[in-house]
């Protein structure tokens, strides 16, 4: 026998890891050297004393928990977004870490859709108001434009003692009798 | 039915959320991982914990795997990336690649130079199996496990660990000596004799 051969070599033998050819070679060499095979039986026996303990079973409670943890993580996906978060496995999709947030995530969405409606109840009343405003100063507009088409102009500014501004005077106070005044007085 | 069509429907039915599915699964390949992660880990309370996250992880993340034939190599990794967690977040064992600990925790306790036959499947045993891996570094422990241990191909390695074909080879190697080395202070030389021979 002319060389040993080399552990790694051996070591890939124990491991079935070699080619035919070189696992030929390897195994001639070893029926001829006692050196040989005395390192090829030790790096063997190192796998066989960590499989005798490979009898190592989880124990049954194991599954248990993850059963559980998983039916409790599925009843949240069925919970978050009304649905959607538990279509999305189905679909083939992955459900995003953000979707997971069960409890937060409608919580968001149902605050968002109040705040919502209640801007719009606002901006539809706000709205309603001002239609109505303007449809009251159409209707005192036509009804005072009918009274006195003559003396009533809309676009003067009245003060308190204009009183031509009054649209609802027939004619201009000088030109009516004083009702505090005696006809008989007169000067 | 063959072992692929078996995963192919076990994995489709998985991605539809069927917990029988997730069972099946679990069956198949609980005990490896479970035993993978106690060799890595040295605990059974932690092997316990990493092994529910792994399978939980693998459940929620099974819409994402394309080939239902990578469902072992793929479940593999994932425990493997918790373990590197804990560690991180233990902040023990070495994730050092180069750093060899000689430091074998624990075997001095042992007094196991005699009559190893005497000691093969008792507690002491076990105990200086495991503080021996637990001093490799675990980038050693991890491919020993998988190749000498659980009889992993080292092209399934490459793809678990994520190493080049010649790097796992050669810490195989690498932790191949080491473990042997350190059994033969316990052990003694030659103990590859009085271990007995393997019955299938």
């Amino acid at each position: 026998m002319t060389r040993h051969l080399t552990e790694d070599m051996i070591s890939q033998w124990v491991d079935r890891e070699l080619d035919s050819r070189q696992a030929a070679k390897v195994e001639a060499h070893l029926k001829g050297c006692e050196t040989c095979q005395a390192v090829e039986k030790e790096m063997s026996a190192l796998g066989r004393l960590y499989r005798t303990e490979e009898a190592l079973e989880p124990p049954p409670y194991l599954w248990t928990r993850i059963a559980a943890q998983i039916r409790e993580e599925s009843r949240e996906e069925k919970r978050a977004f009304f649905g959607i978060g538990w279509l999305l496995p189905r679909a083939g999709l992955q459900q995003p870490a953000w979707m997971r947030i069960s409890v937060w995530a409608p919580a968001a969405v149902l605050l968002v859709v109040i705040s919502s409606t209640i801007a719009i109840m606002h901006y539809q009343a706000a709205a309603r108001a001002q239609s109505a405003a303007i449809a009251e100063i159409d209707r005192a507009h036509s009804a005072l434009t009918a009274l006195n088409t003559k003396t009533y102009n809309p676009f003067h500014e009245s003060t308190a003692m204009d009183t031509g501004a009054n649209p609802f005077a027939q004619s201009p106070l000088r030109d009516q009798p004083n009702p505090f005044r005696n006809p008989q007085d007169r000067p | 039915m063959s072992d692929d069509s078996k995963l192919h429907r076990l994995v489709e039915e998985g991605k539809r959320g069927e917990i029988a599915a997730y069972h099946a699964i679990y069956k198949e390949f609980g005990a490896r991982i479970f035993n993978f992660l106690f060799r890595v880990l040295s605990s059974r309370e932690d092997a316990e914990d990493v092994t529910q996250q792994t399978f939980l992880i693998v459940f929620r993340q099974l819409g994402t795997l394309r080939d239902p034939t990578q469902l072992e190599s793929w479940i593999y990794r994932i425990a493997r990336n918790e373990v590197y967690q804990r560690f991180r977040k233990k902040k023990v064992g070495s994730l050092d690649d180069e750093e060899i600990n000689g430091d074998v925790r624990g075997l001095e306790e042992h007094s196991l130079y005699a009559q190893p036959e005497k000691l093969l499947l008792n507690e002491e045993l076990r105990q200086v199996l495991q503080a021996v891996l637990d001093g490799l570094p675990v980038k050693l422990r991890e491919v020993f496990v998988l190749a000498a241990v659980q009889g992993m191909s080292y092209q399934a390695i490459t793809e678990v660990v994520g190493r080049s074909l010649l790097s796992v080879k050669t810490d195989i190697y690498r932790a191949r000596l080491q473990v042997k080395e350190e059994l033969r202070k316990y052990l003694g030389e030659g103990f590859g004799s009085t271990v007995k021979a393997e019955t299938k």
